[in-house]
Protein backbone atom coordinates (compact mmCIF):
# COMPACT_ATOMS: atom_id res chain seq x y z
CA UNK A 1 0.00 0.00 0.00
CA UNK A 2 2.81 2.40 1.41
CA UNK A 3 4.88 1.46 -1.96
CA UNK A 4 1.49 2.48 -4.41
CA UNK A 5 1.21 5.78 -2.33
CA UNK A 6 4.58 6.99 -2.14
CA UNK A 7 5.42 6.56 -5.79
CA UNK A 8 2.17 8.22 -6.75
CA UNK A 9 1.62 5.65 -8.92
CA UNK A 10 -2.10 5.13 -10.11
CA UNK A 11 -3.79 2.38 -8.53
CA UNK A 12 -4.73 -0.41 -11.10
CA UNK A 13 -8.84 -0.51 -11.72
CA UNK A 14 -11.17 -3.29 -11.07
CA UNK A 15 -14.51 -3.30 -12.40
CA UNK A 16 -17.38 -5.65 -11.34
CA UNK A 17 -20.07 -5.96 -14.02
CA UNK A 18 -23.85 -7.58 -13.10
CA UNK A 19 -26.50 -7.18 -10.93
CA UNK A 20 -26.64 -7.56 -6.86
CA UNK A 21 -24.72 -10.68 -7.30
CA UNK A 22 -21.82 -8.43 -8.48
CA UNK A 23 -22.17 -6.05 -6.04
CA UNK A 24 -22.24 -8.96 -2.89
CA UNK A 25 -19.04 -9.55 -4.90
CA UNK A 26 -17.10 -6.15 -4.60
CA UNK A 27 -18.30 -6.24 -0.95
CA UNK A 28 -16.29 -9.24 -0.36
CA UNK A 29 -13.56 -8.00 -2.36
CA UNK A 30 -13.41 -4.61 -0.39
CA UNK A 31 -12.78 -6.96 3.23
CA UNK A 32 -9.47 -7.70 1.92
CA UNK A 33 -6.65 -5.92 3.62
CA UNK A 34 -6.19 -2.37 2.52
CA UNK A 35 -8.52 -3.54 -0.67
CA UNK A 36 -9.57 0.54 -1.97
CA UNK A 37 -5.68 1.62 -0.74
CA UNK A 38 -4.29 -0.89 -3.50
CA UNK A 39 -7.15 -1.09 -6.01
CA UNK A 40 -10.27 0.88 -7.66
CA UNK A 41 -13.18 -0.79 -7.09
CA UNK A 42 -16.24 -0.13 -8.95
CA UNK A 43 -19.61 -1.39 -9.67
CA UNK A 44 -21.15 -1.73 -12.81
CA UNK A 45 -24.75 -1.85 -12.57
CA UNK A 46 -25.84 -4.05 -15.47
CA UNK A 47 -29.40 -2.04 -15.08
CA UNK A 48 -27.85 1.34 -13.90
CA UNK A 49 -27.82 4.42 -15.90
CA UNK A 50 -26.53 6.56 -12.78
CA UNK A 51 -23.87 6.52 -10.17
CA UNK A 52 -23.74 2.91 -10.68
CA UNK A 53 -22.38 3.14 -14.23
CA UNK A 54 -18.35 3.75 -14.41
CA UNK A 55 -17.60 6.94 -16.49
CA UNK A 56 -15.24 6.28 -19.50
CA UNK A 57 -12.74 7.12 -17.96
CA UNK A 58 -12.66 4.66 -15.46
CA UNK A 59 -13.09 2.18 -18.41
CA UNK A 60 -10.39 3.27 -20.68
CA UNK A 61 -7.95 2.65 -16.94
CA UNK A 62 -9.77 -0.64 -16.16
CA UNK A 63 -7.41 -3.41 -15.22
CA UNK A 64 -9.63 -6.56 -14.79
CA UNK A 65 -13.03 -6.57 -15.52
CA UNK A 66 -15.05 -9.02 -13.61
CA UNK A 67 -18.40 -9.58 -15.55
CA UNK A 68 -21.62 -11.91 -14.61
CA UNK A 69 -21.88 -13.79 -17.88
CA UNK A 70 -25.50 -13.77 -18.75
CA UNK A 71 -26.46 -16.16 -21.42
CA UNK A 72 -29.63 -14.48 -22.67
CA UNK A 73 -28.03 -10.80 -22.63
CA UNK A 74 -24.80 -11.94 -25.16
CA UNK A 75 -23.00 -13.99 -22.41
CA UNK A 76 -22.33 -10.06 -21.00
CA UNK A 77 -23.96 -7.69 -18.97
CA UNK A 78 -21.20 -4.87 -19.45
CA UNK A 79 -23.24 -2.53 -21.82
CA UNK A 80 -21.66 -2.49 -25.62
CA UNK A 81 -21.36 1.46 -25.42
CA UNK A 82 -18.67 0.82 -21.97
CA UNK A 83 -17.00 -1.78 -23.58
CA UNK A 84 -15.89 -0.02 -26.33
CA UNK A 85 -13.84 2.06 -24.09
CA UNK A 86 -11.74 -1.12 -22.11
CA UNK A 87 -8.12 -1.38 -22.61
CA UNK A 88 -7.21 -4.21 -25.06
CA UNK A 89 -4.86 -5.73 -22.42
CA UNK A 90 -8.01 -5.45 -19.72
CA UNK A 91 -8.07 -9.28 -18.59
CA UNK A 92 -11.66 -10.14 -17.65
CA UNK A 93 -13.17 -12.61 -15.27
CA UNK A 94 -16.17 -14.75 -16.06
CA UNK A 95 -18.56 -15.49 -13.45
CA UNK A 96 -22.01 -17.61 -14.16
CA UNK A 97 -24.98 -16.10 -13.72
CA UNK A 98 -26.23 -17.71 -11.29
CA UNK A 99 -29.69 -19.60 -11.12
CA UNK A 100 -31.22 -22.75 -9.02
CA UNK A 101 -34.72 -22.98 -9.86
CA UNK A 102 -35.28 -26.47 -8.19
CA UNK A 103 -36.23 -25.38 -4.90
CA UNK A 104 -38.91 -22.76 -6.81
CA UNK A 105 -39.87 -24.58 -9.50
CA UNK A 106 -42.91 -22.22 -10.06
CA UNK A 107 -41.29 -19.17 -10.03
CA UNK A 108 -43.17 -16.57 -12.22
CA UNK A 109 -44.07 -12.94 -13.29
CA UNK A 110 -47.34 -11.99 -11.34
CA UNK A 111 -49.75 -9.73 -13.46
CA UNK A 112 -50.83 -8.32 -10.28
CA UNK A 113 -47.09 -6.94 -9.41
CA UNK A 114 -46.17 -3.48 -9.74
CA UNK A 115 -43.44 -1.08 -8.95
CA UNK A 116 -43.85 1.39 -5.94
CA UNK A 117 -42.57 3.97 -3.69
CA UNK A 118 -41.97 1.44 -0.66
CA UNK A 119 -40.95 -1.18 -2.63
CA UNK A 120 -39.16 -0.65 -6.12
CA UNK A 121 -39.51 -4.36 -7.26
CA UNK A 122 -42.82 -4.61 -6.46
CA UNK A 123 -44.46 -6.72 -3.47
CA UNK A 124 -44.38 -9.92 -5.29
CA UNK A 125 -41.48 -9.76 -7.92
CA UNK A 126 -40.26 -12.53 -10.56
CA UNK A 127 -38.07 -14.02 -7.83
CA UNK A 128 -40.86 -15.00 -5.56
CA UNK A 129 -43.85 -15.61 -8.08
CA UNK A 130 -45.83 -18.60 -7.64
CA UNK A 131 -47.49 -20.12 -10.41
CA UNK A 132 -49.56 -21.98 -7.82
CA UNK A 133 -50.79 -19.49 -6.24
CA UNK A 134 -51.46 -17.30 -9.73
CA UNK A 135 -53.84 -20.51 -10.47
CA UNK A 136 -55.64 -20.45 -7.09
CA UNK A 137 -56.62 -17.09 -7.54
CA UNK A 138 -57.78 -18.01 -10.86
CA UNK A 139 -59.47 -20.59 -10.00
CA UNK A 140 -61.19 -19.78 -6.70
CA UNK A 141 -63.52 -16.85 -6.54
CA UNK A 142 -63.61 -16.61 -2.84
CA UNK A 143 -60.68 -14.66 -1.68
CA UNK A 144 -61.11 -16.54 2.15
CA UNK A 145 -61.28 -19.74 0.27
CA UNK A 146 -58.16 -19.46 -1.05
CA UNK A 147 -55.35 -20.13 1.66
CA UNK A 148 -57.02 -23.17 2.00
CA UNK A 149 -56.98 -24.13 -1.66
CA UNK A 150 -53.69 -23.58 -1.97
CA UNK A 151 -52.45 -25.57 1.48
CA UNK A 152 -54.84 -28.36 -0.64
CA UNK A 153 -52.96 -28.04 -3.68
CA UNK A 154 -49.26 -29.03 -4.37
CA UNK A 155 -46.56 -27.88 -6.94
CA UNK A 156 -45.74 -32.03 -7.11
CA UNK A 157 -48.85 -32.24 -9.20
CA UNK A 158 -47.87 -29.34 -11.60
CA UNK A 159 -44.87 -29.82 -13.02
CA UNK A 160 -42.42 -32.91 -12.95
CA UNK A 161 -39.77 -31.39 -10.38
CA UNK A 162 -37.37 -34.42 -10.83
CA UNK A 163 -37.06 -33.46 -14.37
CA UNK A 164 -36.86 -29.75 -14.01
CA UNK A 165 -34.14 -30.29 -11.48
CA UNK A 166 -32.22 -32.00 -14.39
CA UNK A 167 -32.77 -29.45 -16.64
CA UNK A 168 -32.27 -26.66 -14.23
CA UNK A 169 -28.80 -28.08 -13.41
CA UNK A 170 -27.61 -29.21 -17.19
CA UNK A 171 -28.65 -25.21 -17.51
CA UNK A 172 -26.25 -24.27 -14.72
CA UNK A 173 -23.59 -26.19 -16.74
CA UNK A 174 -23.82 -24.88 -19.87
CA UNK A 175 -23.59 -21.20 -18.32
CA UNK A 176 -20.50 -22.27 -16.42
CA UNK A 177 -19.16 -23.67 -20.21
CA UNK A 178 -16.18 -20.46 -21.07
CA UNK A 179 -16.27 -19.06 -17.63
CA UNK A 180 -13.27 -18.79 -14.99
CA UNK A 181 -15.65 -19.37 -11.72
CA UNK A 182 -17.42 -22.98 -11.72
CA UNK A 183 -19.72 -23.51 -8.73
CA UNK A 184 -22.63 -25.75 -10.90
CA UNK A 185 -21.06 -29.05 -8.97
CA UNK A 186 -21.02 -27.90 -5.81
CA UNK A 187 -24.49 -26.55 -5.84
CA UNK A 188 -25.66 -29.93 -7.04
CA UNK A 189 -23.81 -31.91 -4.44
CA UNK A 190 -24.71 -29.95 -1.30
CA UNK A 191 -28.13 -27.97 -1.99
CA UNK A 192 -29.94 -31.06 0.10
CA UNK A 193 -27.13 -30.98 2.89
CA UNK A 194 -26.83 -26.93 3.46
CA UNK A 195 -28.50 -23.86 2.46
CA UNK A 196 -27.02 -22.66 -0.75
CA UNK A 197 -29.50 -19.89 -2.42
CA UNK A 198 -32.29 -17.63 -0.51
CA UNK A 199 -33.88 -17.31 -3.95
CA UNK A 200 -33.68 -18.99 -6.93
CA UNK A 201 -31.09 -15.84 -7.89
CA UNK A 202 -29.46 -14.85 -4.72
CA UNK A 203 -26.86 -16.61 -2.83
CA UNK A 204 -26.28 -17.62 0.61
CA UNK A 205 -22.81 -16.04 1.68
CA UNK A 206 -21.34 -20.18 1.82
CA UNK A 207 -21.74 -19.51 -2.04
CA UNK A 208 -20.68 -15.74 -2.66
CA UNK A 209 -17.40 -17.38 -0.32
CA UNK A 210 -16.72 -19.84 -3.24
CA UNK A 211 -17.41 -17.43 -6.21
CA UNK A 212 -14.70 -14.85 -4.22
CA UNK A 213 -11.80 -17.70 -4.00
CA UNK A 214 -12.35 -18.69 -7.73
CA UNK A 215 -12.35 -15.16 -8.70
CA UNK A 216 -9.35 -14.61 -6.64
CA UNK A 217 -7.56 -17.45 -7.45
CA UNK A 218 -7.22 -15.73 -10.80
CA UNK A 219 -3.85 -14.53 -11.30
CA UNK A 220 -5.12 -11.23 -12.79
CA UNK A 221 -7.24 -10.39 -9.73
CA UNK A 222 -4.99 -11.61 -7.17
CA UNK A 223 -1.97 -9.60 -8.59
CA UNK A 224 -3.81 -6.29 -7.85
CA UNK A 225 -3.60 -6.85 -4.25
CA UNK A 226 -0.99 -7.90 -0.95
CA UNK A 227 -2.64 -11.05 0.13
CA UNK A 228 -2.31 -14.78 -1.25
CA UNK A 229 -4.92 -16.72 -2.42
CA UNK A 230 -4.89 -18.50 1.15
CA UNK A 231 -4.96 -16.36 3.29
CA UNK A 232 -7.83 -14.75 0.78
CA UNK A 233 -9.95 -17.76 1.20
CA UNK A 234 -9.89 -17.73 5.08
CA UNK A 235 -10.59 -14.04 4.89
CA UNK A 236 -13.50 -14.87 2.53
CA UNK A 237 -14.00 -17.46 5.09
CA UNK A 238 -15.01 -14.29 7.67
CA UNK A 239 -16.62 -11.87 5.68
CA UNK A 240 -18.67 -14.62 4.78
CA UNK A 241 -19.58 -15.34 8.44
CA UNK A 242 -20.47 -12.29 9.35
CA UNK A 243 -22.35 -10.61 6.20
CA UNK A 244 -25.84 -10.28 5.69
CA UNK A 245 -25.82 -9.65 2.20
CA UNK A 246 -29.58 -10.86 0.47
CA UNK A 247 -30.44 -12.10 3.81
CA UNK A 248 -33.39 -9.84 3.93
CA UNK A 249 -35.12 -10.93 1.01
CA UNK A 250 -35.98 -15.14 1.10
CA UNK A 251 -38.04 -17.02 -0.79
CA UNK A 252 -39.99 -18.97 1.10
CA UNK A 253 -39.74 -22.79 -0.12
CA UNK A 254 -42.78 -24.73 -0.17
CA UNK A 255 -42.55 -28.01 2.44
CA UNK A 256 -43.64 -30.54 -0.43
CA UNK A 257 -40.46 -29.64 -2.38
CA UNK A 258 -38.18 -29.56 0.61
CA UNK A 259 -39.31 -33.30 1.61
CA UNK A 260 -39.37 -34.03 -2.40
CA UNK A 261 -35.86 -33.38 -2.12
CA UNK A 262 -34.79 -34.44 1.28
CA UNK A 263 -33.55 -31.03 2.33
CA UNK A 264 -31.83 -31.85 5.37
CA UNK A 265 -31.26 -27.96 6.78
CA UNK A 266 -34.68 -27.04 5.65
CA UNK A 267 -36.97 -26.13 9.47
CA UNK A 268 -40.95 -26.21 8.27
CA UNK A 269 -41.42 -23.48 10.67
CA UNK A 270 -38.88 -21.48 10.07
CA UNK A 271 -39.64 -17.48 8.74
CA UNK A 272 -38.87 -15.88 6.37
CA UNK A 273 -37.57 -11.97 5.84
CA UNK A 274 -39.52 -10.48 2.87
CA UNK A 275 -40.13 -6.87 2.74
CA UNK A 276 -38.54 -6.23 6.38
CA UNK A 277 -41.34 -8.72 8.01
CA UNK A 278 -41.09 -12.06 8.65
CA UNK A 279 -43.25 -15.07 7.45
CA UNK A 280 -43.93 -18.51 8.26
CA UNK A 281 -44.64 -20.34 5.02
CA UNK A 282 -48.47 -20.33 5.74
CA UNK A 283 -48.19 -16.39 6.44
CA UNK A 284 -46.22 -16.05 3.31
CA UNK A 285 -49.40 -17.86 1.51
CA UNK A 286 -51.80 -15.62 2.92
CA UNK A 287 -49.85 -12.74 2.14
CA UNK A 288 -48.94 -13.81 -1.89
CA UNK A 289 -52.62 -14.47 -2.07
CA UNK A 290 -53.98 -11.31 -0.55
CA UNK A 291 -51.12 -9.12 -2.41
CA UNK A 292 -51.60 -7.22 1.32
CA UNK A 293 -48.37 -7.44 3.26
CA UNK A 294 -49.45 -8.65 6.89
CA UNK A 295 -48.81 -5.24 9.29
CA UNK A 296 -49.00 -7.63 12.37
CA UNK A 297 -46.16 -10.55 10.69
CA UNK A 298 -43.10 -9.44 13.09
CA UNK A 299 -40.30 -6.79 11.85
CA UNK A 300 -37.23 -8.57 10.15
CA UNK A 301 -34.10 -7.36 12.32
CA UNK B 1 -50.29 -35.86 -34.23
CA UNK B 2 -52.17 -33.43 -36.40
CA UNK B 3 -49.77 -30.32 -36.90
CA UNK B 4 -53.18 -28.13 -35.48
CA UNK B 5 -53.02 -30.33 -32.32
CA UNK B 6 -49.27 -29.72 -31.89
CA UNK B 7 -49.87 -25.83 -32.25
CA UNK B 8 -52.86 -26.11 -29.79
CA UNK B 9 -51.63 -27.84 -26.90
CA UNK B 10 -48.21 -25.44 -27.33
CA UNK B 11 -50.29 -22.84 -27.00
CA UNK B 12 -51.87 -23.79 -23.94
CA UNK B 13 -48.38 -24.50 -22.43
CA UNK B 14 -47.44 -21.10 -23.60
CA UNK B 15 -50.06 -19.65 -21.57
CA UNK B 16 -49.16 -21.56 -18.36
CA UNK B 17 -45.48 -20.76 -18.51
CA UNK B 18 -45.11 -17.18 -19.83
CA UNK B 19 -49.04 -16.04 -18.89
CA UNK B 20 -49.42 -14.58 -21.85
CA UNK B 21 -53.50 -15.26 -22.75
CA UNK B 22 -53.67 -13.65 -26.24
CA UNK B 23 -49.85 -14.73 -27.67
CA UNK B 24 -50.71 -15.91 -30.73
CA UNK B 25 -48.08 -18.97 -31.90
CA UNK B 26 -46.26 -18.44 -35.22
CA UNK B 27 -43.24 -20.66 -36.70
CA UNK B 28 -40.90 -18.30 -36.50
CA UNK B 29 -41.82 -16.79 -32.75
CA UNK B 30 -39.10 -16.91 -30.77
CA UNK B 31 -37.24 -15.51 -27.40
CA UNK B 32 -36.84 -12.22 -28.88
CA UNK B 33 -40.93 -12.10 -29.58
CA UNK B 34 -42.00 -13.02 -26.18
CA UNK B 35 -41.62 -11.30 -22.66
CA UNK B 36 -39.90 -13.04 -20.51
CA UNK B 37 -38.32 -16.23 -22.70
CA UNK B 38 -34.96 -16.65 -21.50
CA UNK B 39 -32.89 -19.51 -20.75
CA UNK B 40 -34.54 -20.12 -17.52
CA UNK B 41 -38.28 -20.10 -18.50
CA UNK B 42 -37.11 -22.49 -21.52
CA UNK B 43 -36.99 -24.97 -18.73
CA UNK B 44 -40.43 -24.07 -17.98
CA UNK B 45 -41.42 -24.90 -21.00
CA UNK B 46 -39.67 -27.94 -22.05
CA UNK B 47 -40.77 -29.33 -18.89
CA UNK B 48 -44.18 -28.05 -19.35
CA UNK B 49 -44.21 -29.60 -23.28
CA UNK B 50 -42.67 -33.08 -22.45
CA UNK B 51 -45.55 -33.16 -20.00
CA UNK B 52 -48.43 -32.14 -22.00
CA UNK B 53 -46.84 -34.03 -25.15
CA UNK B 54 -45.88 -37.29 -22.81
CA UNK B 55 -42.29 -37.13 -24.41
CA UNK B 56 -38.45 -36.83 -23.51
CA UNK B 57 -36.22 -34.45 -25.47
CA UNK B 58 -32.40 -34.59 -24.82
CA UNK B 59 -30.06 -31.90 -24.01
CA UNK B 60 -28.56 -31.08 -27.25
CA UNK B 61 -32.25 -31.29 -28.48
CA UNK B 62 -33.17 -28.72 -26.05
CA UNK B 63 -30.58 -26.25 -26.48
CA UNK B 64 -31.17 -25.81 -30.52
CA UNK B 65 -34.95 -24.68 -30.01
CA UNK B 66 -34.78 -21.41 -30.98
CA UNK B 67 -38.63 -21.35 -32.53
CA UNK B 68 -41.90 -22.12 -32.34
CA UNK B 69 -41.07 -24.32 -35.40
CA UNK B 70 -38.26 -25.40 -33.70
CA UNK B 71 -40.43 -26.92 -31.10
CA UNK B 72 -43.58 -28.26 -33.52
CA UNK B 73 -40.82 -29.94 -35.65
CA UNK B 74 -39.17 -31.63 -32.65
CA UNK B 75 -42.57 -33.04 -30.94
CA UNK B 76 -43.26 -33.95 -34.37
CA UNK B 77 -39.99 -36.24 -34.95
CA UNK B 78 -40.48 -37.53 -30.86
CA UNK B 79 -44.17 -38.44 -31.52
CA UNK B 80 -42.33 -40.50 -34.98
CA UNK B 81 -45.23 -39.29 -37.14
CA UNK B 82 -45.67 -37.30 -40.36
CA UNK B 83 -47.34 -34.21 -40.61
CA UNK B 84 -50.98 -34.32 -42.28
Amino acid sequence: MLRVLELGVSRPVLVGSGDCVMDAILQGIRSLPAAEDLVEIHFAHVDATGPARPSPEILRRCTVLIEEAWPWNGNSTLRETDRVWLPTDCTTVLVPALHFNTLWPLVANDPRNTPDAGSPAGLIPYAVGDRLALQVIKDVADPKERLAAYLERSPLDLIDVDRFHQLTMHEFFRRERGCDVRVAAHVLENFRHRRLFFTHTNPTPELLRLILVQIYGHPAVEDLFETSCVEAAELFDRWAAGTDVFAGAEAPIHPDIARHFGLEWYDPAARYAWNGRLYSFEEWVAFYLSYAPDQHAPVAA
Amino acid sequence: MHREEIYAGLAAVFREVFGAETLALTPGLSARDVEGWDSITHIDLVVAIERRFGLRMRSREIEQLATVDDIVRLIETKAGQQVT
